[in-house]
């Protein structure tokens, strides 16, 4: 919805995954693949429940899909 | 199939371009005659049109070939249904079909849209959506719950716009006198925060895309 302070891998992970597209991950996290668009994009800080559920499908733990950086 | 939906896609930018002209030709004559209604229901239909026309250039699909989900799709067209509202129950409380049947019969039907609106909106969501595919996620509710914070701020504030006129600018609303027609003025006010709203989650829907 807005520019985050949360930022994260998921696509390189995504890729890293044998290449897992948008909509298996979207399936396997219960959401649309427009939100698996606009989290790559930065452009959505999912739920501390929708990060737990991506970082299971993405195969890793929670830190290393998500990073947040302290604002200014 | 590309050339039936192109296709499909010109017979609608034609279907736009017609109603902002039937648009125009209305107000017109409302202008020549003077008859505030037409002049009203001529600008409904240029806002249509025009927000039809901004509708089919919004479902374009954006990063990583992204098309609208059926939230925004879903929001779209409630933007259209709510307009199209606003020019019918707006132009009854302007006088428009004054003390016909068919005023009574579009204010009913918008009480029956009104009473079953979860309902609508539930089906038209999980119609178009896939095998497996969910019908609404958080970031979908997310959006939802600021377009919805829009549509309350603006309804108390055009609430309490309307009550100002009422009270000291009566003359402006003097002709507004039938019971259908104050009922239709005082659900003006529901429809125009809610068209916003909906404009709302399908902006930040559509932004969230590009």
């Amino acid at each position: 919805m807005t520019g985050t302070t949360i930022s994260n891998d998921i696509r390189r992970l995504r890729f890293a995954r044998g290449e897992m597209t948008q909509q298996a991950l979207a399936d396997a996290c219960g959401v649309t693949r427009q939100t698996i668009i606009a989290l790559e994009a930065g452009r959505y800080a999912p739920s501390l429940e929708l990060g737990f559920r991506i970082a299971d499908a993405l195969g890793v733990r929670i830190e290393d899909v998500f990073h947040w950086s302290k604002p200014e | 199939m590309q050339g039936s939906v192109n296709n499909r896609q010109a017979w609608s930018w034609v279907a736009f371009a017609l109603l902002a002209v039937i648009g125009v030709m209305v107000m017109a004559v409302g202008a020549t005659e003077p008859a505030l209604h037409l002049v009203f229901g001529g600008a409904m239909l240029l806002l249509i049109a025009v927000s039809g026309a901004v509708q089919m250039r919004a479902q374009r699909p954006g990063l990583d070939g992204a098309t609208p989900s059926n939230t925004e799709k879903a929001a779209w067209a409630q933007i259209g249904m709510g307009l199209a509202a606003i020019m019918v129950l707006g132009g009854v409380s302007l006088g428009s079909m004054r003390g016909s049947w068919a005023a009574y019969l579009w204010f009913a039907m918008y009480a029956v849209i009104v009473a079953f609106f979860p309902l609508f909106r539930r089906r038209f969501i999980e119609s178009s959506r896939g095998y497996r595919e969910v019908a609404e996620d958080e970031r979908d509710l997310a959006i939802r719950a600021q377009g919805d914070y829009l549509a309350k701020r603006l309804l108390e504030l055009a609430l309490v716009a309307l009550g100002l006129v009422w009270v000291f600018l009566p003359g402006l609303i003097q002709s507004v006198r039938a019971p259908l027609q104050v009922a239709c003025l005082l659900l003006l006010p529901i429809l125009v925060a809610n068209v916003a709203g909906e404009a709302r989650v399908a902006w930040l829907h559509w932004r969230d895309r590009q």
